[in-house]
Protein backbone atom coordinates (compact mmCIF):
# COMPACT_ATOMS: atom_id res chain seq x y z
CA UNK A 1 0.00 0.00 0.00
CA UNK A 2 2.35 2.52 0.99
CA UNK A 3 4.70 1.38 -2.52
CA UNK A 4 1.57 2.69 -4.29
CA UNK A 5 1.95 6.23 -2.71
CA UNK A 6 5.57 6.46 -2.96
CA UNK A 7 5.81 5.15 -6.63
CA UNK A 8 3.14 8.46 -7.24
CA UNK A 9 4.63 10.72 -5.05
CA UNK A 10 8.46 9.62 -6.90
CA UNK A 11 7.07 10.32 -9.79
CA UNK A 12 5.69 14.19 -9.77
CA UNK A 13 9.16 14.78 -7.98
CA UNK A 14 11.40 13.18 -11.12
CA UNK A 15 9.10 14.85 -13.87
CA UNK A 16 9.43 18.78 -11.80
CA UNK A 17 6.19 19.43 -13.02
CA UNK A 18 3.20 17.88 -13.40
CA UNK A 19 0.92 17.35 -16.30
CA UNK A 20 -1.88 19.68 -16.74
CA UNK A 21 -3.91 17.98 -19.45
CA UNK A 22 -5.05 15.16 -20.47
CA UNK A 23 -6.17 13.40 -23.58
CA UNK A 24 -7.75 10.26 -23.92
CA UNK A 25 -8.79 8.23 -27.37
CA UNK A 26 -11.45 6.39 -27.24
CA UNK A 27 -11.39 3.47 -29.84
CA UNK A 28 -14.38 1.24 -29.10
CA UNK A 29 -17.99 1.16 -28.17
CA UNK A 30 -18.30 -1.43 -25.83
CA UNK A 31 -19.31 -1.31 -21.91
CA UNK A 32 -15.22 -3.03 -20.66
CA UNK A 33 -13.82 0.12 -23.12
CA UNK A 34 -15.82 3.02 -22.54
CA UNK A 35 -16.44 3.15 -18.50
CA UNK A 36 -12.94 3.16 -18.19
CA UNK A 37 -11.56 6.18 -20.15
CA UNK A 38 -15.13 8.16 -19.27
CA UNK A 39 -13.95 7.43 -15.05
CA UNK A 40 -10.61 8.59 -16.04
CA UNK A 41 -12.08 11.86 -17.87
CA UNK A 42 -14.51 12.95 -15.42
CA UNK A 43 -11.79 12.09 -12.28
CA UNK A 44 -9.44 13.87 -14.30
CA UNK A 45 -11.21 17.26 -14.62
CA UNK A 46 -12.18 16.27 -10.96
CA UNK A 47 -8.90 17.09 -10.47
CA UNK A 48 -7.79 20.01 -11.63
CA UNK A 49 -6.95 19.10 -15.39
CA UNK A 50 -7.91 20.08 -18.84
CA UNK A 51 -9.33 17.35 -20.75
CA UNK A 52 -10.18 16.35 -23.87
CA UNK A 53 -11.45 12.93 -25.39
CA UNK A 54 -10.92 12.00 -29.20
CA UNK A 55 -13.55 9.36 -30.27
CA UNK A 56 -12.45 7.40 -33.28
CA UNK A 57 -13.30 4.55 -34.72
CA UNK A 58 -16.21 2.56 -32.81
CA UNK A 59 -15.66 5.20 -30.15
CA UNK A 60 -17.45 7.55 -32.72
CA UNK A 61 -20.63 5.89 -31.92
CA UNK A 62 -20.69 7.08 -28.59
CA UNK A 63 -20.78 10.91 -30.48
CA UNK A 64 -23.79 9.27 -32.88
CA UNK A 65 -27.23 10.22 -31.36
CA UNK A 66 -28.34 6.90 -33.45
CA UNK A 67 -25.98 4.46 -31.28
CA UNK A 68 -25.66 7.28 -28.58
CA UNK A 69 -27.32 4.65 -25.58
CA UNK A 70 -26.84 1.55 -27.33
CA UNK A 71 -23.33 0.66 -25.78
CA UNK A 72 -23.07 -3.19 -25.13
CA UNK A 73 -20.60 -5.80 -23.92
CA UNK A 74 -19.31 -8.44 -25.98
CA UNK A 75 -20.35 -12.00 -25.56
CA UNK A 76 -18.30 -12.91 -28.57
CA UNK A 77 -14.66 -13.13 -27.80
CA UNK A 78 -14.54 -11.91 -24.02
CA UNK A 79 -13.21 -15.01 -22.30
CA UNK A 80 -13.76 -13.20 -18.99
CA UNK A 81 -17.25 -14.01 -19.14
CA UNK A 82 -18.57 -15.99 -16.20
CA UNK A 83 -19.80 -18.93 -18.94
CA UNK A 84 -18.55 -21.09 -21.96
CA UNK A 85 -17.46 -19.22 -24.78
CA UNK A 86 -18.95 -20.94 -27.32
CA UNK A 87 -22.45 -19.80 -25.94
CA UNK A 88 -21.18 -16.33 -26.80
CA UNK A 89 -22.19 -17.10 -30.37
CA UNK A 90 -25.82 -18.14 -29.76
CA UNK A 91 -28.34 -15.56 -31.10
CA UNK A 92 -29.25 -12.93 -28.48
CA UNK A 93 -26.65 -13.34 -26.22
CA UNK A 94 -25.25 -10.06 -26.24
CA UNK A 95 -28.17 -8.83 -25.17
CA UNK A 96 -28.19 -11.10 -22.62
CA UNK A 97 -24.53 -10.05 -20.91
CA UNK A 98 -25.03 -6.45 -22.01
CA UNK A 99 -28.35 -6.46 -19.65
CA UNK A 100 -26.87 -8.44 -17.01
CA UNK A 101 -23.30 -6.28 -17.19
CA UNK A 102 -25.54 -2.96 -17.31
CA UNK A 103 -27.38 -4.26 -13.99
CA UNK A 104 -24.35 -4.54 -11.91
CA UNK A 105 -22.93 -1.35 -13.02
CA UNK A 106 -25.98 0.74 -12.22
CA UNK A 107 -25.33 -0.18 -9.00
CA UNK A 108 -22.29 2.34 -8.19
CA UNK A 109 -22.22 4.30 -11.86
CA UNK A 110 -24.28 6.40 -13.35
CA UNK A 111 -25.14 5.41 -17.33
CA UNK A 112 -23.12 5.70 -20.08
CA UNK A 113 -24.75 9.11 -21.69
CA UNK A 114 -25.03 10.19 -18.06
CA UNK A 115 -21.67 9.89 -17.41
CA UNK A 116 -21.06 12.07 -20.52
CA UNK A 117 -23.10 14.46 -19.75
CA UNK A 118 -21.61 14.36 -16.30
CA UNK A 119 -18.06 15.25 -17.95
CA UNK A 120 -19.40 17.88 -19.76
CA UNK A 121 -20.41 19.93 -17.11
CA UNK A 122 -17.09 18.84 -15.23
CA UNK A 123 -15.69 21.01 -18.68
CA UNK A 124 -14.48 18.30 -20.62
CA UNK A 125 -14.24 18.39 -24.38
CA UNK A 126 -15.13 15.84 -26.99
CA UNK A 127 -13.64 15.87 -30.00
CA UNK A 128 -15.38 13.39 -33.37
CA UNK A 129 -12.74 12.13 -35.56
CA UNK A 130 -12.87 12.84 -39.20
CA UNK A 131 -11.83 10.26 -40.84
CA UNK A 132 -13.95 7.68 -38.76
CA UNK A 133 -16.86 9.92 -39.54
CA UNK A 134 -16.09 9.76 -43.72
CA UNK A 135 -15.46 5.92 -43.10
CA UNK A 136 -18.91 5.02 -41.50
CA UNK A 137 -20.50 7.85 -43.10
CA UNK A 138 -21.45 9.33 -40.05
CA UNK A 139 -22.60 13.64 -40.69
CA UNK A 140 -21.93 16.41 -38.98
CA UNK A 141 -26.06 16.57 -37.95
CA UNK A 142 -25.72 12.91 -36.55
CA UNK A 143 -23.63 13.91 -33.83
CA UNK A 144 -25.00 14.85 -30.31
CA UNK A 145 -24.92 18.38 -29.21
CA UNK A 146 -22.25 17.72 -26.77
CA UNK A 147 -19.87 17.50 -29.00
CA UNK A 148 -17.22 20.33 -29.61
CA UNK A 149 -15.87 19.58 -33.32
CA UNK A 150 -14.43 17.88 -35.52
CA UNK A 151 -10.70 16.90 -36.01
CA UNK A 152 -8.23 14.65 -37.57
CA UNK A 153 -4.86 13.29 -36.59
CA UNK A 154 -2.55 16.37 -36.86
CA UNK A 155 -5.01 18.59 -34.51
CA UNK A 156 -5.04 15.75 -31.87
CA UNK A 157 -1.19 14.84 -32.58
CA UNK A 158 -1.12 18.79 -31.27
CA UNK A 159 -2.55 18.61 -28.39
CA UNK A 160 -1.07 14.99 -27.53
CA UNK A 161 2.67 16.42 -28.13
CA UNK A 162 1.75 19.97 -26.07
CA UNK A 163 3.89 20.66 -23.25
CA UNK A 164 2.14 19.22 -19.91
CA UNK A 165 0.67 16.82 -21.66
CA UNK A 166 -0.29 12.92 -20.76
CA UNK A 167 -2.44 11.15 -23.24
CA UNK A 168 -4.16 7.63 -23.04
CA UNK A 169 -5.29 5.12 -25.68
CA UNK A 170 -7.86 2.96 -24.92
CA UNK B 1 -17.36 12.10 16.06
CA UNK B 2 -18.73 14.23 18.47
CA UNK B 3 -18.36 17.19 16.69
CA UNK B 4 -20.16 19.05 13.76
CA UNK B 5 -23.10 17.22 11.88
CA UNK B 6 -24.67 14.21 12.28
CA UNK B 7 -23.92 11.60 9.23
CA UNK B 8 -26.18 12.20 6.73
CA UNK B 9 -27.91 10.14 3.61
CA UNK B 10 -25.54 8.41 0.93
CA UNK B 11 -24.96 11.13 -1.65
CA UNK B 12 -26.31 13.99 0.56
CA UNK B 13 -24.02 16.56 1.80
CA UNK B 14 -24.32 18.91 4.90
CA UNK B 15 -22.36 22.15 5.88
CA UNK B 16 -22.03 22.74 9.62
CA UNK B 17 -19.49 24.75 11.61
CA UNK B 18 -16.62 23.50 14.30
CA UNK B 19 -15.62 26.44 15.91
CA UNK B 20 -14.54 28.78 13.03
CA UNK B 21 -14.37 27.07 10.46
CA UNK B 22 -17.11 25.37 8.16
CA UNK B 23 -17.65 21.51 7.93
CA UNK B 24 -19.17 19.64 4.91
CA UNK B 25 -20.17 16.18 6.16
CA UNK B 26 -19.83 13.85 2.60
CA UNK B 27 -20.80 10.10 2.50
CA UNK B 28 -19.80 8.39 -0.05
CA UNK B 29 -19.70 4.52 1.84
CA UNK B 30 -20.46 1.80 -0.67
CA UNK B 31 -19.83 3.75 -3.61
CA UNK B 32 -16.75 2.32 -5.95
CA UNK B 33 -14.16 4.93 -7.82
CA UNK B 34 -14.52 7.29 -9.04
CA UNK B 35 -17.53 8.33 -7.12
CA UNK B 36 -16.10 9.70 -3.68
CA UNK B 37 -13.68 11.56 -5.19
CA UNK B 38 -16.49 12.98 -7.78
CA UNK B 39 -18.90 13.76 -4.61
CA UNK B 40 -15.01 15.35 -2.91
CA UNK B 41 -14.67 17.65 -5.97
CA UNK B 42 -17.95 18.74 -5.93
CA UNK B 43 -17.87 19.38 -2.39
CA UNK B 44 -14.88 21.53 -2.16
CA UNK B 45 -16.38 24.18 -4.76
CA UNK B 46 -19.08 24.18 -1.62
CA UNK B 47 -16.36 25.95 1.18
CA UNK B 48 -14.27 28.82 1.64
CA UNK B 49 -10.60 28.24 1.79
CA UNK B 50 -9.75 27.33 5.34
CA UNK B 51 -13.13 24.95 5.85
CA UNK B 52 -13.01 21.98 6.15
CA UNK B 53 -14.67 18.48 5.16
CA UNK B 54 -14.71 14.98 6.24
CA UNK B 55 -15.87 12.35 3.80
CA UNK B 56 -16.41 8.69 4.32
CA UNK B 57 -15.68 5.99 1.88
CA UNK B 58 -15.22 2.27 1.69
CA UNK B 59 -13.53 1.10 -1.60
CA UNK B 60 -10.37 1.09 -1.00
CA UNK B 61 -9.11 2.87 -3.41
CA UNK B 62 -10.11 5.60 -1.90
CA UNK B 63 -7.51 6.14 1.00
CA UNK B 64 -4.73 6.19 -1.99
CA UNK B 65 -7.28 8.13 -4.27
CA UNK B 66 -7.99 10.94 -2.66
CA UNK B 67 -4.88 11.59 -0.94
CA UNK B 68 -3.61 11.65 -4.55
CA UNK B 69 -6.84 13.92 -5.42
CA UNK B 70 -5.39 16.70 -2.60
CA UNK B 71 -1.67 16.27 -4.25
CA UNK B 72 -3.32 17.25 -7.35
CA UNK B 73 -5.65 20.26 -6.14
CA UNK B 74 -3.27 21.28 -3.65
CA UNK B 75 -5.77 20.97 -1.07
CA UNK B 76 -4.53 19.34 2.27
CA UNK B 77 -5.11 16.06 3.70
CA UNK B 78 -5.65 16.78 7.32
CA UNK B 79 -5.89 13.37 9.05
CA UNK B 80 -7.01 9.93 7.65
CA UNK B 81 -8.54 7.31 9.73
CA UNK B 82 -10.08 3.66 9.58
CA UNK B 83 -13.50 2.87 11.80
CA UNK B 84 -15.32 -0.18 11.21
CA UNK B 85 -19.08 1.58 10.81
CA UNK B 86 -22.02 -0.38 13.14
CA UNK B 87 -25.21 -1.08 11.13
CA UNK B 88 -26.86 1.07 12.53
CA UNK B 89 -24.88 4.02 11.52
CA UNK B 90 -24.29 2.74 8.10
CA UNK B 91 -26.16 5.24 5.62
CA UNK B 92 -26.56 4.16 2.14
CA UNK B 93 -25.33 1.15 1.99
CA UNK B 94 -24.99 -0.91 -1.16
CA UNK B 95 -26.61 -4.68 -1.60
CA UNK B 96 -22.78 -5.95 -1.63
CA UNK B 97 -21.53 -4.28 0.78
CA UNK B 98 -24.29 -5.10 3.13
CA UNK B 99 -24.41 -8.57 2.42
CA UNK B 100 -20.68 -9.08 3.10
CA UNK B 101 -20.74 -8.32 6.72
CA UNK B 102 -24.21 -8.44 9.05
CA UNK B 103 -22.76 -5.75 11.88
CA UNK B 104 -20.07 -3.58 10.81
CA UNK B 105 -18.19 -2.27 7.83
CA UNK B 106 -14.67 -0.86 7.46
CA UNK B 107 -14.62 2.63 5.99
CA UNK B 108 -11.90 5.20 6.04
CA UNK B 109 -12.84 8.55 7.59
CA UNK B 110 -10.76 11.73 5.58
CA UNK B 111 -10.70 15.80 6.91
CA UNK B 112 -9.41 17.43 4.14
CA UNK B 113 -9.12 21.28 4.35
CA UNK B 114 -9.74 23.71 1.51
CA UNK B 115 -6.09 25.68 0.67
CA UNK B 116 -7.23 27.53 -2.53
Amino acid sequence: MALVERQVRNGAEESGKRATKLVLVVTKDTLDQVYPPLILATTAAASGLEVDVYFTFWGLKLLDRRSHRKTKLASVGNPALPMPNILGMLPGMTAVTTSMMQRKIKKYWPTIPEMMLQAKEMGVRFHACSPTMGLMGIRKEDLIPQTDDIVGASTFLDWATSPGTATIFV
Amino acid sequence: MNEGPARVAEGEVTVGTVGTVGLLVVDAIGQLCPVPVLRVSQGIKQLKVGDEMEVWATDPGSKSDIAAWTRMTGNELVTVSEEDIHQEHRVGLEADVERKSDSSVHAYKFRIRKMR
